[in-house]
């Protein structure tokens, strides 16, 4: 059975130094690389989370539609479009397709907003 | 179980409290856990109602901790009139006994009288004791310490360092600093070696945190302390006067001139580990 939220925050040592965070689906516990995120500022933080946040809340796998939803959230709150962007470039190494795949996304996402706003 | 909200991830990305509801009715979700996470979340919420309900001064506090090997326990400590903390331990902790200079004398009753409170070695018996005895210690050294202490342990060998929550704002709080532990000890087979796997504290910002650690293998005789100090300690002098204590308390409970190094990194005081090897 899957969690239906997120429930606490598990600070690890152990993590790749690559991966900031990730979460139990099962318990919906955030596991949080504790050596990383004290070098982030909140807003990288909160964008994370709300990452972390949107594979719970929106039962979903994909990294691309977690991002989406985590933008979704972040603007809500306040932050900008270019914020969540420069998180994920800031904090992905690159080194698969997907990474450019997300931020690109997200940058999309970002055009087509303001396509619309203008 | 309340889940988190998206305000609560903004405060905690903030190191802003998080609600203290959280972890309240935990018990709707809670087979969605872990064991080692439910224990978890039963010992927060322990923690948590005691916190809240208490005056924290001249009280009484009592818990009951479960501990599947040893079945439940309660430990009750409490400040005497003349400022000396007593602390009772009831159940499978009234097996208390080996110290190390011979002052510690439980009673019948199984209360320890803890006006010269020493460590409890972990050569037999149960060792649950030696933090506790060091933090009322501590705690009988200094009143600024005194207004929260206990410990308890349970059966958690996860070797991570787990936030649940953060609580309320408590009341009638002057401390900067509060700091409790849970010693996990495990590695008595060799009986002089034991390793203290995690510890719990509250920090100036009142967060609730459940630091486990890494067991440091199996060192024979080394006995390792390490104690986490939170995300608000900041404050170099604060910081120091609380070193200065765990030296202090350290150099007390040890067995004579055995205390080989006292560390911390004060350069990086947001969680930094303090580490005393006894050995």
């Amino acid at each position: 059975m899957l969690a239906k939220g997120i429930y606490g925050f598990n600070f690890r040592k152990d993590m790749m130094p690559v991966s900031v965070a990730s979460v139990n689906t099962k318990t919906g516990i955030i596991d949080i690389n504790e050596t990383v995120w004290n070098t982030l500022p909140a807003n990288v933080k909160f964008f994370v989370l709300l990452h972390e946040y949107a594979h719970i809340e929106y039962q979903t796998t994909s990294e691309l539609k977690a991002d989406e939803m985590a933008l979704m959230l972040f603007e809500k709150q306040g932050y900008t479009e270019r914020e969540a962007i420069n998180t994920l470039i800031s904090l992905l190494p690159f080194t698969t397709y997907e990474h450019f795949k997300r931020v690109s996304n997200l940058e999309r996402i970002s055009l087509s907003d303001d396509n619309q706003i203008t | 179980m309340n889940a988190l909200t998206v305000t609560d991830l903004e405060n905690f990305a903030n190191g802003k409290p998080v609600s203290v509801q959280n972890f309240k009715n935990s018990n709707t979700n809670m087979e969605q856990l872990t064991p080692a996470e439910q224990n978890l979340i039963k010992a927060n919420l322990q923690f948590t109602n005691f916190f809240l309900d208490s005056d924290l001064e001249g009280e009484q506090f009592t818990f009951t901790l479960s501990n599947a090997s040893t079945a439940s326990q309660t430990i009750v400590l409490f400040k005497g009139a003349d400022s000396t903390i007593s602390t009772t331990f009831i159940g499978s902790l009234g097996t208390v006994v080996p110290i190390l200079d011979g002052q510690l004398k439980p009673t019948p009753s199984g209360s320890v009288d803890s006006g010269d409170l020493s460590l409890v070695t972990a050569s037999s018996g149960t060792p649950n004791l030696t933090i506790a005895n060091m933090m009322a210690y501590l705690a009988s050294k200094n009143t600024e310490i005194t207004k929260i202490r206990a410990t308890f342990s349970d059966t958690l060998q996860v070797s991570q360092t787990l936030i649940l929550k953060k609580i309320n704002p408590l009341k009638n709080l002057r401390d900067d600093f509060f700091m409790f532990s849970d010693d996990r000890l495990k590695g008595v087979s060799d009986q002089n070696t034991f390793d203290i796997t995690k510890s719990i504290y509250l920090t100036r910002d009142n967060a609730l945190q459940y630091n486990l650690l890494p067991g440091s293998s199996s060192v024979p005789n080394r006995v390792t302390f390490t104690f986490f100090f939170g995300l608000q300690m900041k404050d170099s002098t604060m910081f120091g006067r609380v070193m200065e204590l765990y030296k202090s308390a350290a150099r007390r409970v040890a067995p004579a001139g055995v205390l080989n190094e006292v560390a911390a990194d004060v350069t990086t005081l947001n969680n930094s580990p303090v580490t005393m090897l006894l050995n």
